[in-house]
């Protein structure tokens, strides 16, 4: 057998069983050989008994996947983030330093064949911006100094790890207090209550026991904290009421906002939490089978979840007897290939069921037919980080309350970075506003704009008006933006407002699915249409046009992400129109 | 091609811009407001597909919702009101219109979806009146053109996904996808940048060209000749699916055929033969001329119809005055039109004035007459396609119906894919058993010739676990055919145990499938060549029959017994009487009554006495006895077993009229060839393997001037007997006159309702799609002892292999159509499949030229090593002339109707320097042993019924499909007579007891 067919068998066993069999697989190739060979189609298909056209959808779709041999040669790969929280800590100085004196350009070899450049969106290190991967070891804080440095010596390191954590309130209480790896650590730091209390309850009570837990997340009004705030309850109640009899519970770790990393933060520094989470979101509502759905980004949360799932196994806290209740729950790690859209809850599930990650059309919600067509709970890493809270007993419920705004209870992580002193991660609760926020985070006297939530929130120049703004669901929305994942870039004075207009629409572009129209083209057409205007080309009918796209984008895209390009070019046109014209 | 579609027979009310319209329950706004006629513009969603939501063109307002709502995707409710249109919303489309255009070509007058472009309407529904804005664009890709029936231009294509949709969901091939993402989404065949339509997986079947609503996808007719301007409604002439289609044209050009979506036999759907590979209709090869020649050794001349048909009389009519009556006898075809067989069947009778006649169906599905008339009371299939769409549980046996039936093959996928079990019994792997997204749950893979014990041991452990439907049982069929059975089935011999040692199936997998089969609420039983081509093919069929009545699975939507026929009018063939012992409506030849029918009409006397079938003709002609044939549609050298003797045979005749499209292997033999006319040049009607009679509709001028039926009522004429019909509605309101289940049939009907399945009569003025519904056509379903014998070939250390011979999608059967197509770019040879190991024991290379010997002779092919076929078993086809497969095959046949037993042939396999096929008759059987042999295996099959009822079941089955002559020749190697004749089946049975 060739070694490549023994590679895909080896690795289709090891998928066996496992939900996300085919990223298992190609991620697997794509380790081993640096890129996928076209002979592995034949064989991957065949193990999973899918066609080969859909292994070639779904790995042409990915953009980890290359199929060129190239790819994998020798030579050092340098992968730049051309995010926002980056590029407002100097990224584009960064990058062209790179390109001249390596003489590189995005997807090219350098002359001399030794580099190859490359780019991601956000690598989760916003509060160590900016972030530089060479030969996939990520370097922080990278300036064109710092960057000849680890090129001439590439066991350089840079710098200790930044402190990110600045204040922390309720779930990210045991965050580098505990050892992140150790179980027992955990249950010895106030872990595991919420189970014990779920098992407890659902033995005696049966569903009348789950309904208590389902009341009780309901009257948190916990909203799901991956962005779109829909409230976790109603979500749990849905899926219970749900005659099936497969469920399943998706932790989505897909964490790719730049700006934020907030995810990121609590599965390496308190894992089990969010497992915790997502155990008794299966018991209560009935599904014996969960999935963490991690980006490819986060290779070092990556080998935390593995560790912990290990030993979760192995201390009958996941399995088929959970602490010898009878119950069952086991949990599969699966990681992407990169795609922000992948985050969004029904493009994340077709991933896992072997299929190009694009969006479906709803209704059905997940809630009702999600994995598979199953009843599915898809919640945000902190939304189970916080059901575990609220659940682990009921003063905390009250607590819980007594925090926020009246639309937003509860603490927010706010992931502060860019043109700040003190970037990192605040929990606070809603309601604290930007000033106060900002303050915290040290932001710099020249401090001119802030995007909050993310690359489809809006910008926000920092005038009284919007410095004011209470930072909560609805008052970040009341003010025309949202706050998304709860990550907040600050730029700084003198920023290129042309060059953050053409790199978000460049975003928009890459990580279009392309699945729907308006997104699919429009996000070419608006930056083609932006150029000419700064060409001077046709300015007025080229902004009504614009104008066109833009509306025509937000109402009739199939998700999110089309829709959402509106509010980031709309701000940036309302509040800085004279520097992207140049009237 | 939902199976969903019956259930929408609720309505509801729903308001649409202001208007009351009523709407199926269960649908789309968007499929409700179509079905008003109202126009809300749409690209991604097409009717065989599920919602998609990607165009985003078809937003609505709905009363009290926020947004748009897209009405693809929404469901209608009752009360719901829906506007279709705002100032607001109506800019944003045609933004978005407007976008969809930047992207593509300006051409529309010169783009072949001129007229008949979605996009064009929804462009025009807008009113754009130019682009503003271009850019990034996909208008210089190359054209895949690599496909020779139809191209993908990427430029016209809007990605919207209904071509790699309807690949999934409707063909479940999944061939195609969507590469890349973002703005670089693009279609792709296959899996690699450099892979096309032709080197994908892509098996043409014109599902992703009939969905995509641009200019994209396009039939290359349409390329060539433009947009049709005229179409005919008809049926293919291909497979027994009988798939309904639209035939384009335009003169004397055929554009192309597009399935029809209102056909219950296809729902819409079609495969590469009947969508494109018609072009053998317009081929150069076609004969357009009759030829004669006085003798074999002659060159042939070309004459007029008249002059041939004079030729002919002359010589049948010499050959009957000095060989006798029952010298001649015709081959009717199951490729013709029930019309054609009718009349063929009324030549023989009225004309020949014998009972010789027979058809193709003979070395096919002749068992399934058989098994299924025993059982049952009507050799057909019991249900329709439509039932299929309740069954829980399939069982597909010998048959591989994504090659040789397609569009059911795709259903049968579909089924599986969405909430059927699938239990496949097939030596070989085929896409039923293992294809992507599909697996049946139990594949069961016997050693070719060893079904019978495989069902036997499935209905012994039904018995032993007590999973028998007792009520249908009880109230549905014969008690004491049951018990014998019963008592039968529960032997040792027919155990899981003694299966498995026999069949190589494993024990485990028999009870699991039979478990399966049998606690399903409903199931349904898809068989094909691989039951009853073989020594065992009739009790193949009954031991099916058997399973499905003990389980109580026949009668009712879901559930049934399919035989799926090889040739489109197999069914309607031997449903006009086509056969040597029954006349139209499967009446025995002996019935004094039904011979009087016929009699009364057309005015002569019908001879009482089975007539000759394929075999005995055969045998007749090798023995001097037999002198002239009339073969129509039909060549017998090529597609049936033993070549070189039916050579022989043809050599020792002395007129042989060979009536087809193309000079054939047969017609190298022929005395007069008679130019035939394709399915697309005349009018009848086809009966599929769902009894459903459809229309065939004359598309083009004969390329001969005369249609079959004309030519057959020619020949008539010429023979001094008046056959006087001026349109096959004629012939059809004679069949309707004579034949009790077709009394309600005409052409009117059919114009009416597209289709009939018969029985259709007073009772059942529509046709009846599920047959024995409260009884059996027969009263009470009958049991039969279903007892195995092995294959009389078996391996040997001289041929170590099984052969066995199998389909091939692209080409069909002995391919002398699909050979002048573009389909033998896929598939331009017979090939040997052999597996792995054994290929590496002989030390053959894959593409190695080796020859296969059997006892028969010997050929050459190149050998394929495949995964399809397991150790020590090979497989080939029969589709092309040149390598002469069936040399190889035997006399060996079904021991009740003579059935070759294509599907077990030892071989042995060496490596070949040149390619070579013997042409030398090597007969297995000497004098009269060949009759013994036939007498024996009927006596051995009903050996284990008490000796009375033995003798008189096999007397009966003698004195029923016997020809005089052989049933004579019989007596004389028993020393048996009328009186005695018991006595001696007794005694023979004996020695099988003991």
């Amino acid at each position: 057998m060739k070694a490549l067919d023994k590679l895909v068998l080896r690795l289709t066993e090891e998928a066996e069983g496992r939900q996300g069999s085919l990223f298992y697989i190609l991620n697997g190739i794509n380790e081993e050989l640096g890129y996928i060979p076209d002979e592995a189609v034949l064989p991957t298909a065949e193990n999973l008994n899918i066609s080969k056209a859909e292994v070639y959808g779904f790995l042409s779709f990915f953009r980890n996947y290359k199929t060129d041999a190239a790819a994998g040669g020798a030579y050092h790969k340098i992968v730049v983030c051309r995010s926002e929280s980056c590029e407002a800590s100097g990224s584009k100085q960064l990058l062209e330093h790179i390109k001249i004196s390596l003489n590189l350009d995005f997807g090219k070899y350098s002359p001399d064949g030794k580099y190859f450049l490359d780019y991601v969106y956000c690598f989760g290190h916003c509060a160590s911006s900016p972030a530089v991967a060479v030969d996939g070891i990520l370097y922080d804080k990278v300036t064109p100094e710092v960057f000849d440095k680890i090129i001439k010596n590439l066991d350089f390191n840079n710098l200790e790890k930044p402190v990110e954590l600045k204040s922390k309130s309720l779930i990210f209480k045991r965050c580098g207090n505990i050892n992140p790896l150790s179980v027992s650590d955990y249950a010895d730091n106030g872990g595991f209550n919420a189970l014990r209390r779920v098992i407890g309850e659902i033995k005696s009570k049966g569903d009348e026991g789950k309904l208590l837990f389902i009341n009780e997340l309901k009257q948190s009004k916990l909203k799901g904290r991956g962005g779109a705030g829909f409230p976790a309850g109603i979500k749990w109640e849905t899926v219970f009421k749900e005659k099936s009899a497969v469920k399943y519970i998706i932790c989505n770790a897909d964490e790719g906002d730049s700006g934020a990393y907030a995810d990121r933060i609590i599965l390496e520094n308190d894992p089990v939490s969010v497992i915790e989470g997502m155990i008794i979101a299966g018991l209560i509502t009935g599904a014996e089978y969960g999935c963490v759905y991690l980006r490819a980004e986060y290779a070092g949360a990556k080998q935390v979840i593995e560790s912990v799932l290990g030993s979760l196994k192995d201390g009958g806290y996941l399995g088929n007897d959970i602490l010898g209740s009878g119950f069952k729950f086991n949990i599969d790690l699966i990681t992407g290939a990169g795609s922000y859209v992948c985050g969004e809850e029904t493009a994340l599930m077709e991933s896992i069921e072997n299929k190009r990650g694009t969006v479906r059309q709803r209704p059905p919600v997940p809630a009702v037919s999600g994995l598979y067509g199953k009843p599915t709970v898809l919640n945000n890493v902190l939304t189970f980080a916080y059901a575990v809270y609220i659940l682990s007993d009921n003063s905390n419920l009250e607590y819980f309350l007594s925090l926020g705004t009246e639309n937003s209870k509860g603490t927010m992580p706010f992931q502060v970075s860019g043109a700040v002193n003190n970037p990192g991660i605040f929990e606070l609760p809603f309601g604290v506003t930007l000033r106060e926020l900002l303050k915290l985070a040290g932001a710099v006297e020249n401090a001119e704009t802030v995007q909050i939530g993310g690359p489809l929130g809006a910008y926000f120049p920092l005038r009284a008006e919007f410095l004011n703004l209470k930072l909560s669901y609805e008052g970040v929305s009341e003010k025309g933006g949202m706050l998304g994942h709860g990550g907040i870039v600050v730029f700084g004075q003198g920023t290129d407002m042309k060059y953050r207009l053409l790199n978000s629409l460049d975003f928009f572009i890459d990580e279009s699915c392309g699945k729907c129209a308006p997104c699919r083209i429009g996000t070419v057409r608006l930056k083609e249409l932006f150029e000419r205007i700064f060409k001077k080309q046709n300015i007025e009918e080229n902004l009504k046009i614009i104008d066109e796209i833009l509306e025509s984008m937000k109402y009739l895209s199939l998700c999110g992400f089309g829709a959402g390009v509106y509010m980031p070019v709309r701000s940036l046109l309302t509040h800085y129109k004279n520097e992207i014209i140049e009237v | 091609m939902n199976g969903e579609k019956e259930n929408f027979t609720e309505k509801i009310t729903i308001e649409i811009d202001g208007k009351t319209v009523i709407a199926d329950k269960g649908i789309t706004v968007l499929r409700a407001a179509r079905q008003n006629g109202i126009y809300i513009p749409a690209l991604c969603d097409y009717k065989d597909l599920l919602p998609y939501g990607s165009c985003r063109l078809c937003g609505v307002i709905v009363e009290e919702r926020k947004g748009y709502l897209p009405a693809c995707s929404l469901y209608a409710e009752n009360g719901m009101k829906i506007k279709t249109v705002s100032d607001e919303l109506f800019s944003l489309k045609k933004t978005l219109m407007e976008l969809y255009l930047s992207d593509h070509p300006n051409d529309c007058l010169t783009c072949l979806k001129n007229g008949i472009c979605e996009l064009q309407t929804a462009a025009s529904y807008f009113g754009l009146s130019g682009i503003r804005f271009r850019g990034k664009s996909h208008l210089n890709l190359p054209v895949d053109d690599s496909n020779p029936y139809f191209l993908f231009d990427p430029k016209r294509c809007i990605v919207c996904a209904r071509c790699v949709r309807a690949c999934a969901e409707i063909q479940g091939n999944f061939a195609l996808t969507v590469a890349g993402r973002g703005f670089n989404s693009a279609i792709k065949a296959g899996w690699s940048k450099e892979s096309s339509f032709f080197n994908s997986e892509c098996v043409s079947c014109g599902a992703c060209v009939k969905a995509c609503p641009t200019g994209a996808l396009i039939e290359k007719g349409v390329a060539d000749y433009g947009k049709p301007f005229r179409t005919t409604r008809t049926t293919c002439g291909y497979c027994g699916v009988g798939c309904s289609f639209n035939v384009e044209t335009k003169g004397e050009n055929i554009i192309r055929a597009v399935p029809v979506d209102e056909s219950l036999s296809n729902y819409g759907h079609s495969c590469i033969k009947g969508r494109f590979s018609f072009g053998y209709a317009k081929s150069e090869e076609r004969l357009k001329h009759p030829l004669i020649r006085e003798n074999a050794d002659l060159p042939f001349r070309q004459v007029s119809w008249e002059e041939a048909f004079a030729f002919i009389a002359g010589r049948f009519k010499k050959i009957q005055k000095d060989y006798g009556i029952n010298a001649i006898g015709a081959i009717s075809s199951s490729r013709c039109t029930n019309e054609e067989n009718y009349l063929m069947q009324k030549l023989v009778r009225a004309v020949f004035h014998n009972n010789n006649i027979d058809t193709c169906a003979r070395v096919c599905h002749q068992p399934t007459g058989y098994g299924l008339g025993v059982a049952f009371g009507a050799g057909a299939g019991t249900q329709d396609l439509s039932s299929l769409f309740k069954s829980d549980v399939i069982m597909v046996i010998g048959s591989n119906p994504t090659e040789a039936h397609p569009v059911v093959g795709s259903f049968i996928r579909k089924a599986a894919r969405n909430w059927a079990d699938l239990i496949v019994i097939d030596p070989r792997k085929t896409e039923v058993a293992k294809s992507p997204h599909i697996a049946a749950r139990y594949h069961l893979r016997p050693l070719p010739g060893t079904n019978v014990i495989l069902l036997n041991a499935m209905a012994h452990y039904i018995l032993n676990e007590n999973l028998i439907e007792t009520d249908f049982v009880k109230t549905r069929c014969d008690e004491e055919s049951f018990r014998l059975w019963a008592d039968f089935i529960l032997n040792e011999s027919n155990s899981p145990n003694t299966a498995s040692k026999i069949s190589g199936v494993p024990k485990e997998d028999i009870e699991g499938a039979a478990r399966l089969y049998a606690e399903a609420d409903n199931a349904s039983i898809f068989y094909g060549l691989g039951v009853t081509e073989h020594l065992q093919g009739s009790t193949g069929v009954l031991s099916i029959a058997n399973l499905a009545m003990a389980t109580g699975n026949i009668g009712r939507k879901g559930v049934g017994v399919s035989p799926l026929r090889g040739q489109n009018n197999v069914q309607g063939a031997a449903d006009m009487g086509a056969e040597p012992s029954s006349l139209p409506g499967y009446r025995h030849i002996s019935d004094e009554k039904s011979r009087a029918v016929f009699e009364k009409i057309w005015g002569v006397k019908l001879e009482a006495m089975p007539g000759m079938r394929l075999p005995d003709m055969l045998r007749g002609g090798l023995e001097g006895r037999f002198k002239g044939i009339y073969i129509m549609g039909e060549d017998i050298v090529q597609t049936d077993p033993d070549s070189n003797r039916i050579i022989e045979s043809l050599k020792n005749m002395e007129m042989v009229v060979v009536h087809d499209l193309f000079k054939t292997s047969t017609a190298e033999y022929a005395h007069v060839i008679l130019p035939g006319s394709s399915f697309l040049e005349k009018d009848g009607t086809f009966t599929n393997w769902e009894r459903r009679v459809q229309r065939v509709r004359k598309v083009i001028d004969p390329v001969a001037r005369l249609q079959d039926w004309q030519i057959i009522a020619g020949l008539s004429d010429a023979m001094d007997y008046r056959m006087l019909y001026g349109h096959p509605s004629e012939i059809m309101d004679e069949i309707a006159q004579t034949v009790t289940q077709f009394s309600g049939l005409s052409y009117d009907l059919l114009d009416k309702n597209g289709s009939a399945q018969w029985p259709v009569n007073a009772d059942n003025p529509n046709g009846t799609p599920i047959l024995h519904k409260d009884k059996f056509a027969r009263g009470k379903g009958r049991f039969t002892i279903t007892k195995f014998i092995g294959s009389k070939d078996s391996v040997s250390e001289e041929y170590p292999f099984i052969l066995t011979t199998v389909r091939n999608l692209y080409q069909y059967n002995c391919s002398n159509n699909t050979r002048k197509s573009f389909n033998s770019l896929w598939y331009g040879q017979d090939v040997l499949e052999i597996s792995k190991e054994d290929a590496e024991k002989l030390s053959i290379a894959d593409g190695a030229l080796v020859t296969v010997k059997s006892k028969k002779g010997s050929i050459t092919l190149n050998a394929k090593i495949s995964e399809r076929v397991m150790k020590g078993v090979t497989a080939t086809t029969f589709h092309f002339p040149e390598f002469k497969t069936n040399v190889l095959t035997s006399e060996y046949a079904d021991w009740s109707t003579e059935t070759p037993e294509y599907k077990v042939t030892a071989v042995s396999i060496s490596k070949a320097d040149v390619p070579f096929a013997s042409r030398e008759f090597k007969p297995l059987f000497q004098g009269n042993e060949e009759i013994k042999s036939m007498f024996l295996d009927i006596c051995r099959i009903f050996s284990p019924y008490p000796p009375d009822t033995a003798a008189e079941e096999i007397q009966s089955h003698i004195d029923k499909y016997w020809e005089p002559f052989l049933r004579a020749k019989l007596f004389e190697i028993y020393g048996a007579d009328e009186g005695n004749f018991k006595a001696v089946i007794k005694k023979v049975i004996e020695n099988f007891i003991n």
